[in-house]
């Protein structure tokens, strides 16, 4: 980097609240503004704000209306938030900025964490919750997982936990979230760092850190308990290491390059899917640094040849920064392959029918059959207002991306290949959007925001740093503050809209068919008991009780699927078939376990067993569950007011019960 | 929470007894760790201590020497360091947890401690020795101590961190506290439970015991109501036996209390599948609280 680029970014200056205006009104609104920014009126509003989420949250847990949990919510969350992003983006001191960047990673840290302070909640949560338990009980890594089998071979998130646990004492789950809020802030700072040293301002650093901390995964899915939301954090420091090494001279280029690659590894040994990411990220950034130095070779030796006539002068030799993403990318590769190879092979079985399948239905969508498509936002609670919030992010996020490139567009030369690379990786956000309309695709699409934001952090923080002079019609002074706070909160409201529903995101009364609001202390302790009794043995059971029996009692749950039909105990008015009895007697699943509460109402996500379950989206009739009750193969040996555990004996399938005595 | 950074004082210690500080710290830390010390000490001792060590040992590593100032065109250390310092605080711990996983050495609390402290002793020493321990020909750099800003600074941080903490707490503490209320009904006969059909010769007389556990309520004395059928028809010479309820002392699952019974009836004099329902319904249940069994009784000759 030049010492020319050193210079104090002018653009900063007309970002000032108070740019623009005349002198007195100028130091009466600064003392105003330094005043309701300064660190304990900060401090003060953040507590109170965290108080009124509490709230929210008893209301919702209440049963109250959904419009005033809401309102409720999002006035803590804005009264909590917003001065402190104010101050991260205004201030001109680097350290307020980086306090007031972390207070701002902390309030969006804390929604989740309200949610389950004490105890898994979410489904990824209990996956990785039971794996550290293992892990500490046994004392080893690679502990095979019931609910996400892919985790046992992605030990990061269990190794970390276990290392925090055993040094500090606290439990497993208080060690988790210590380390999940530590990874949030991180990722945070990440992108902030990233965006500093691409766009060359402090400024725009906490622009794009806030623009981060926006997107619809952060503040519930990426702060749950779960291997992604450690994984983003080194993901995030790959790309801002390996940037500053681009730009590093000597042996700090050297330590941080090596600094890039320890965070890769520390990606590829705790998520599959953000190395998927991390490795396409480098290729991309790398192949455009690539390609653009050829060009500029190519440029320079037609120059030399056509034009000077004179003779050949020496190729420029290959752009230093490129050759550091190459080698961020090589490393990188290495591990991912070698890690995939000798000991992360099922993955590769685990994530093909995403990708397919996610293809597949949108193929199938676009030849209009509507079938496999999904409604957005369907048989949900959350507010009209919000949803239409939710609606304008991808086209505000649009409009600033135009607006972006045209500004790109008349300074090329000026932004780094690199620089240039990253928000072309952010504009990937546009087309994920469309999966959310298929199935298997939703997820994905979802999942992949807490990367391309990274991107779009960028794009949006290019913009906004520049703000006033975006050209003709030019904003005046006064409505520049109120214009940011509008739009910071739509991206806040309809970002966080866009991500988890409702009942992740708020306790509330029980709900069948929801990882978080159909746990029940019922199936915990029936699981229990029934471990007790029988020991850990191996279950048949609906998605969601499956979650307490393995997290709690350690109990081997059946995975149905189209080859393993095990639903077809519960979802059907007949006997198991030959087939699937031998299946079920063969691999000794010889237990059942049934909440009677899916004959009250259907499952919320739809299904009760998994994506195959034939009566999707429908209520299981009673009749087939109290037959259970009237056939020789089953024996209730557990049961409460709504589980009831059936110890099965299949060799008496096909055989009458008498009547009378 | 002000520029702390710039506010340092002339105060100093010696780069040698500033190492040779940090190593008794991290042995301390360790020493902590492996003793029976309570979890709040290690909470906010240890773990920080590691971290800070390993993860500023490290940080030290990439970036060098302290500049604090954009000579070399990259954001200022005065950020960039404490950050790199809690990035290397995950990776120090997470690295040296699957180190002891290639020779499959069990994850207890000593060996983590030690192979976090090791590595963190590594990174200390390499780090000091290349940026603060004295160069050929050259005074060793004096390391400058916190000045009474920084510790105000330190203080504010403190007071912020303790008034957020009591707002998440009272956050947490105003959530409604649901208790659930339900009995558990279980069979105890571990032959049946284990799969093995319950048989019985026409016309003996039939044992099951179960065990009935309550939630969020106390069983009373008073008896529960248990119904029989076989073979859908109310069993012949029905007895039932029961404890009177005493405190649970199942640790971990939570029931408040439990009674134990048997219910004793006559097998069907024909041979053949019956299914059998016991209904048990407690005292001081709620109505619907009413649990079965159901078991399948193989009558034999």
């Amino acid at each position: 980097m030049s010492s020319t680029e050193l210079r104090p970014d002018p653009v900063d200056r007309t970002m000032s609240p108070t740019a623009d205006i005349g002198p007195a009104t100028s130091r009466r609104r600064t003392d105003l503004v330094s005043r309701l920014t300064g660190w304990p009126a900060l401090v003060v509003a953040a507590a109170v704000g965290i108080f009124v989420i509490g709230v929210s949250y008893r209301l919702s847990a209440s049963g109250a209306p959904a419009q005033l949990y809401y309102l409720t919510f999002w006035a803590g969350v804005l009264l909590a938030l917003l001065p402190g992003a104010w101050l991260a983006v205004t201030a001109t001191d680097r350290h307020r900025r980086g306090w007031a960047l972390a207070l701002v990673g902390l309030i969006t840290f804390v929604p989740k964490y309200l949610r389950n302070p004490f105890a898994p909640s979410y489904h990824d949560e209990y996956a990785h919750w039971h794996e550290a338990v293992q892990v500490l009980s046994l004392g080893r890594l690679f502990q095979g997982n019931a609910l996400i089998p892919i985790v046992e071979y992605f030990p990061g998130t269990a190794a970390l936990t276990a290392a925090v646990t055993r040094l500090t004492g606290l439990s497993p789950w208080s060690s988790g979230e210590l380390i999940i809020l530590a990874a949030h802030l991180l990722a945070l700072f990440g992108v902030f760092v990233l965006a500093e040293v691409h766009l060359r301002s402090a400024r725009a650093g906490a622009i794009a850190a806030l623009i981060y901390a926006l997107n619809p995964s952060e503040m519930y899915f990426d702060t749950q308990y779960a291997y992604e939301g450690i994984a983003v954090a080194f993901f995030v420091w790959v790309l801002a290491l390996a940037s500053l090494a681009a730009r590093a001279r000597g042996a700090r280029r050297f330590t941080l390059t090596v600094a890039a690659l320890l965070s890769a590894g520390g990606a590829v040994v705790t998520h599959h899917l953000t190395t998927v990411f991390l490795l396409g990220v480098l290729f991309f950034v790398a192949s455009v640094g690539t390609a653009a130095a050829w060009r500029r070779a190519r440029r320079a030796r037609a120059h030399v040849c056509d034009s000077c006539r004179g003779p050949l002068t020496p190729e420029p030799g290959p752009d230093r920064g490129v050759l550091i993403w190459w080698a961020v990318l090589g490393g990188t590769a290495v591990m991912a392959g070698c890690w995939l190879v000798f000991v992360a092979w099922p993955t590769v079985s685990y994530l093909s029918p995403y990708f397919g399948g996610s293809l597949r239905q949108l193929a199938a969508m676009t030849a209009k059959r509507s079938s496999t498509g999904r409604v957005l936002l369907a048989a949900s609670v959350q507010p009209l207002w919000e949803r239409a919030m939710t609606a304008l992010v991808p086209l505000i996020a649009g409009l600033f991306s135009l607006k972006a490139l045209l500004m790109v567009r008349r300074e090329r030369g000026v932004w780094s290949f690199d620089t240039l690379a990253l928000m072309a990786f952010g504009l990937l956000y546009f087309p994920s959007v469309l999966f959310l309309f298929a199935p298997s695709g939703a997820e994905g699409a979802r999942r992949s925001w807490a990367f391309s934001f990274v991107g779009l952090a960028l794009i949006g923080a290019y913009l906004l740093r520049r703000f006033p002079d975006w050209g003709r019609p030019r904003v005046p002074a006064r409505w520049r503050t109120p214009i940011g706070l509008v739009v910071l909160t739509v991206l806040l409201i309809g970002g966080v809209g866009g991500g988890l529903n409702d009942p992740y995101r708020f306790p509330g009364p029980f709900r069948w068919g929801t990882d978080t609001n159909s746990a029940s202390a019922e199936a915990r302790t029936v699981g229990q008991q029934l471990a007790a009794e029988a020991g850990p043995v191996r279950v048949v059971a609906d998605q969601y009780t499956a979650l307490q029996l393995i997290a709690y009692a350690d109990l081997d749950v059946a995975a149905p699927s189209p080859g393993f039909p095990a639903w077809a105990l519960v979802q059907s008015g007949d006997d198991p078939s030959r087939e699937l009895a031998g299946m079920l007697y063969g691999s000794r699943f010889n237990y059942l376990v049934v909440d009677v509460r899916m004959a009250e109402q259907p499952a919320f996500n739809g299904t009760n067993y998994g994506s195959g379950d034939p009566l999707a989206g429908r209520v299981t009739p009673m009749d087939y569950l109290d037959r259970l009750d009237h056939v020789p193969w089953a024996s209730r040996i557990i049961s409460t007011q709504h589980l009831r555990v059936y110890r099965l004996n299949l060799p008496l399938l096909g055989q009458q019960p008498r009547s009378g005595l | 929470m002000s520029t702390a950074g710039a506010k340092l004082t002339g105060r100093t210690v010696d780069p040698g007894h500033l190492t040779l500080g940090l190593v008794g710290l991290v042995g301390l830390a360790v020493a902590l760790t492996v003793a029976p010390t309570p979890v709040p000490i290690r909470a906010l001792f240890v773990l920080p201590m590691l971290v800070l060590v390993a993860g500023g040992s490290a940080a030290a590593l990439v970036l060098g020497r302290r500049s604090g100032n954009a000579a070399d065109g990259e954001p200022p250390d005065a950020l960039l360091r404490p950050v790199l310092t809690v990035l290397f605080g995950l990776l120090v711990p997470l690295g040296s947890t699957l180190l002891l996983a290639v020779p499959r050495v069990p994850l207890s609390t000593r060996a983590i401690a030690l192979s976090t402290a090791a590595v963190t002793l590594v990174l200390l020493l390499a780090a000091r020795g290349r940026t603060v321990l004295p160069r050929r020909g050259s005074a060793g750099e004096r390391v400058r101590l916190p000045s009474r800003s920084s510790v105000r600074a330190v203080l504010g941080v403190t007071a912020a961190v303790l008034l957020l903490a009591a707002a998440l707490a009272g956050a947490i503490v105003i959530q409604p506290k649901t208790v659930d209320r339900y009995a558990q009904l279980s069979l105890d006969n571990p032959a049946v439970v284990r799969g093995e059909p319950l048989t019985a010769s026409a016309g003996t007389r039939v044992v099951l015991r179960w065990t009935l556990r309550s939630y969020g309520y106390p069983l009373t004395r008073a008896e529960p109501r248990a119904d029989v059928t076989v073979g859908g028809v109310a069993a012949v010479a029905v007895i039932v036996r029961q404890s009177p309820p005493v405190p649970a002392d199942t640790a971990g699952i939570g029931s408040v209390s439990r009674l134990d019974g048997t219910v004793e009836f006559v097998a069907p004099n024909n041979e053949g599948l019956y299914t059998t329902q016991i209904a048990i319904a407690p005292s001081a249940a709620p109505a619907t609280d009413r649990t079965e069994l159901v078991v399948t009784l193989q009558v034999t000759r």
